[in-house]
């Protein structure tokens, strides 16, 4: 254990935890510093939202926490606040995921880097207390990002490289982090957190450039389209899409910044 | 492939939420002091829990990560190295959301696997309760009251540590007692508990359990149909409408009992049960009304009797009965069968009134959870006698 400790020291790792996969991705969220976090009760993604809050309300996180009506409203107003330049982080489960379906249709297009949780669940009806990855799956075509963890140590390294990738101007992607329910979001696995130092090095600040909505830069978004516009705009998301993949694969070697963890995840994307 | 370790602690949800979380956790921090990797996890589908349903948590803990990770593959695990009923009378079986059927208490132990309970009872009362194994396990007995605590409140009388350290007795392989008391210091601050940790390791004893020694009953169990033998549409059959009862005595006819969930019977929820005289009785209606769960089956003369197959206990009867001691809660451990008190009254009267007054008056403190400010502090002085006489 003394060698294992030397080592965990030299990386900057600041302490290891027992903690859920969904707490992992909380963590992940204040380290970041993310801006605005919207919330919708669901089972299993909750646990997140129920983390996020506890560190809100501890006075460990300086973040807008808003609980929406609903997860439409949730995930439209990450999305716009993300427009505006903020860093934020949503997530849902199964029907609610499917119920933000509106809002997580169009934030590919719109080049709308959000961060986003899966928590995987079966869909009602029938419905189960398990897992199905038919919730994630429906944005697989779209034009997320798309990635699975299989641990909560993952969880925690995915969601601070998703950030990374998807705010990279090359890409303005959004990124659906699926997480298991039950085997990640309430299942408590040994977690080592990075050191806000080491996190501070990796994650440069969000960076809207171009595509910010402010009143200094004068661009319309999202003006209404003919059907043959839009199949120009599909087309440019594709070639933006496999160049992310290339730039994604060149980034995830910085993962060796932290601990040689071999980082399974699958990215799907058009 | 490493060695791997599984641990379940079976418990009544909600009152004993959190101390089955702080001993899984415990296990794994525990474990984590000794070199091994492991997980801390509530069942999935007992959530949300219900007040008193039985419910699970478990820990797997193995030597390196790749063991643990084919460990943790599963919602649960097929088989565990010991089980802890952090309730006595969790050892009747247990029936929750994510099993079919009724669980005997000791289902998932590997051979020669350990069954520790907290309770004031001797191992041949438990063994009345626990379900025949066709393979020997040992028994534990860590002695004192059930702990239950309530939703917001943790009754922090050493129940979780005192596990830890006969875990650490049962089990030296998964970690040694210095890694028990290291986690209680770093993780709970609280040297006494440590304390405490040791004594249990000190004082532990288990007796072995034969194959097939204990309760003969056969467990109800039953298999869901499978896709080609299941109605389309996701549309299942209903309960049929109750029917009426017939008089033990005089074989008349009337009243009515409601047909009931056939499979889901959910009786081993409660930790205490009513028992009604029926000799007293106004015929007032109000426990049948009140009873939220329907419970109650209507005798051919318009009384009112409890169906222990149904009853959550839940307590809602003896609170709107208006007459005194006609319906009385008494905890679930001074009974050992599910027969109707009514068919008991109408066969022998006297016999049933004598039996009612010995429950009511030797009854057992029948209140579980959280109930009023100062009750914890009430019971100190009981557990220290308790604890004294070890």
């Amino acid at each position: 254990m003394a060698t294992a400790t030397a080592v965990e020291e030299q990386r900057g790792v600041e302490k290891t935890a027992l903690i859920t996969g969904s707490e992992a991705i909380a963590v992940a969220c204040k380290l970041a510093d993310v801006d605005v976090i919207t919330a919708y009760p669901i089972r299993p993604y909750d646990t997140v939202m129920q983390y996020v809050a506890k560190l809100v309300s501890n006075g460990e996180m300086d973040c807008e926490y808003i609980v929406a009506e609903g997860e439409h409203s949730q995930f439209e107003i990450v999305k716009h606040a993300c427009a505006c330049g903020a860093r934020v982080f949503c997530g849902s489960s199964g029907v609610g995921w499917m119920y933000a379906m509106e809002a997580l249709t169009v934030t590919p297009a719109l080049r709308v880097p959000l961060v986003c949780m899966v928590g995987n669940r079966a869909l009602d009806d029938p419905g189960a207390f398990g897992v199905e990855h038919n919730d994630a799956l429906t944005v697989r075509d779209l034009g997320w990002q798309l990635v699975w963890v299989d641990s909560a140590q993952e969880a925690l390294d995915t969601a601070l490289i998703a950030y990374r990738v998807s705010e990279d101007r090359r890409i303005f992607l959004p990124c659906a982090i699926s997480c298991d329910g039950a085997f990640l979001t309430h299942s408590q696995a040994l977690v080592k957190i990075p050191s806000q130092e080491k996190v501070n090095e990796f994650l440069p600040r969000y960076n809207r450039a171009d595509l910010l909505l402010h009143p200094d830069n004068p661009i319309t978004v999202a003006p209404q389209g003919n059907e043959d516009w839009v199949m120009e705009i599909r087309r440019q998301n594709y070639a933006d899409g496999t160049g992310f993949r290339r730039a994604a694969r060149s980034l995830c070697r910085f993962r060796a910044h932290f601990w040689p963890v071999v980082w399974k995840s699958l990215f799907l994307g058009i | 492939m490493g060695r791997l370790f599984a641990i379940e602690v079976i418990y009544r949800g909600i009152f004993q939420k959190t101390l089955g979380t702080r001993i899984t956790r415990g296990v794994v921090l525990a474990a984590h002091h000794d070199g091994k990797v492991g997980i801390s996890f509530g069942r999935y589908g007992d959530s949300p829990e219900r007040n008193g349903i039985p419910a699970k948590s478990f820990a797997i803990v193995a030597d390196d990560q790749t063991t643990l990770e084919e460990g943790m593959a599963k919602y649960e695990p097929k088989e565990v190295d010991v089980t802890i009923a952090v309730d006595d009378t969790l050892c009747k079986g247990v029936e929750s959301w994510a099993w079919y059927g009724l669980q005997p208490v000791n289902k998932l132990l590997k051979p020669g696997g350990t069954l520790i309970v907290t309770s004031l009872e001797k191992p041949e009362t438990i063994l009345e309760m626990a379900h025949r194994k066709d393979t020997p396990y040992r028994l534990a007995i860590l002695r004192g009251q059930p702990s239950f605590s309530g939703l917001w409140v943790y009754k922090d009388d050493h129940t979780d540590v005192r596990i830890l350290g006969a875990l650490a007795k049962i089990l030296p392989d998964l970690f040694s007692l210095k890694s028990v008391q290291k986690t209680i210091v770093e993780e709970w601050k609280n040297p006494v508990k440590a304390e405490s940790a040791a004594r249990s390791y000190e004082r532990l004893t288990t007796t072995t359990v034969k194959p097939n020694q204990g309760n003969p009953e056969v467990p109800y169990k039953f298999d869901l149909p499978k896709w080609h033998e299941m109605g389309e549409g996701i549309a299942i059959p209903s309960i049929p409408a109750g029917k009426g009862m017939e008089d033990p005595v005089s074989h008349t006819h009337g009243g009515f009992r409601p047909d009931r969930n056939p499979t889901f019977k959910k009786y081993t929820t409660r930790t205490m049960r009513p028992v009604v005289n029926f000799d007293t009785c106004i015929k007032c209606t109000l426990c049948w009304l009140q009873c939220p769960d329907s419970c109650f089956d209507v005798t051919p003369e318009g009384l009112y009797d409890a169906n222990m197959l149904a009853c959550c206990g839940c307590g809602v009867c003896e609170a709107v009965c208006p007459v005194k001691d006609c319906v009385t809660m008494v905890n679930e451990s001074e009974f050992n069968n599910n027969e109707s008190q009514w068919e008991d009254w109408r066969k022998d009267k006297p016999g049933y009134q004598a039996w009612l007054a010995d429950k009511i008056k030797n009854k057992e403190v029948r209140s579980h959870g959280f109930r009023y400010r100062g009750q914890y502090e009430e019971q100190i002085p009981e557990m220290l006698e308790i604890a004294k006489q070890g």
